[in-house]
């Protein structure tokens, strides 16, 4: 059944590609409305293996926009209950939960730093936690950054040696106090948009290194800042 | 001629997506002053605050550098620069 489920995929991308989505293995760091996005958008593609790191508990607040929970999943670890959801789309993904503050950065690092991923997926909701995140990163293995608020949203792919930091890149940002507004649309368009940009990289072929790349549905604008390491 | 692109909240506040402004010699703060005067609107209180230092929270490229790795708003720009005045979105 697994080629069946990927058919229409691999009809527009072809067999090798989806070979190569299955050899692959992406951490999802965080499980907010672009970590759901973009982890069942690459169940639903065939990557072989997420890496789900996440210390929170789902909450109503996240409903609007976090797809991979329920109104019944309140109240539990969401990389417990995201790993359900994902475990029930396809079969065809190896899911491993990972619960853990990143902001304990010695426990992360020798919990994540153990783990087998070809590329990170930085989905979380503030910066502080991110310079930490991209320190992680091996040679060669990519990053897909995104952000979103209100609504609108960015993305760009950093490697190591080919583009600047994300400290470098966001030097002099601080975040908001208090909750981050985020509507539904927003966080599923940048989730599926950072799923692409994934694949590209799976593929050897990122689109948004040195490049990052807006979206703001206020009127429907993409855009892309060129950026110079 | 630079030119100023505008994204996210100053977008909307300046309600257009760029603009070129004629500027022969001068700072990234010379360049902002300009465009407030030419798009007829007070964005520079969400960029810099009254001592005239950059407030946390948008980020200015020039040519796609990061201001704070160059020289801050004193940063000078030539003609044919792009300069990008970019809130990021930090959520998740």
């Amino acid at each position: 059944m697994t080629e069946e489920i990927f058919a229409r995929s691999t009809l527009f991308w072809g067999a090798e590609k989806q070979q190569a989505l299955k050899n692959a293995s992406v951490l999802v760091a965080g499980l907010g409305g672009l970590g759901c996005g973009v982890s069942e958008t690459l169940v639903r593609a065939g990557i072989g293996r997420l890496v789900l790191v996440d210390h929170q508990t789902v909450s109503p607040s996240d409903l609007n926009r976090q797809i991979l929970y329920q109104v019944g999943d309140v109240g539990r670890k969401k990389v417990e209950a995201a790993a359900a959801r994902l475990n029930s789309i396809t079969l065809a993904t190896e899911i491993v939960p990972v619960d853990v503050r990143i902001e304990d950065d010695r426990v992360f690092f020798t919990r994540a730093g153990a783990l087998r991923f070809d590329g990170i997926a930085d989905c979380l909701d503030n910066y502080p936690s991110r310079f930490i995140l991209e320190t992680l990163l091996p040679d060669g293995a990519f990053l897909v950054h995104g952000g979103v608020r209100n609504d609108f949203g960015q993305i760009t792919t950093l490697i190591r040696g080919k583009s600047d930091s994300l400290r470098d890149l966001y030097a002099g940002v601080s975040d908001p106090s208090g909750p981050v507004a985020v509507t539904p649309p927003i966080a599923l368009a940048i989730g599926a948009l950072m799923a692409q940009e994934i694949l590209y990289n799976i593929w050897n072929k990122p689109q948004l290194l040195g490049t990052v790349l807006v979206l703001e549905l206020s009127d429907f604008s993409l855009s892309k800042i060129p950026l110079r390491p | 001629m630079v030119t100023v692109k505008f994204f996210s909240l100053l977008r909307m506040q300046v309600k257009k997506p760029s603009i070129g402004v004629e500027i022969v010699d001068g700072t990234i703060r010379d360049l902002l002053e300009k465009a407030r005067a030419q798009t007829g609107c007070d964005f520079l209180p969400s960029l810099v605050d009254a001592a005239g230092a950059l407030i946390p929270g948008t980020i200015i490229l020039l040519n796609g550098r990061n201001i704070l790795l160059l020289e801050n708003l004193d940063t000078r720009i030539r003609d044919g620069d792009e300069v990008a005045l970019f809130p990021p979105a930090g959520g998740g």
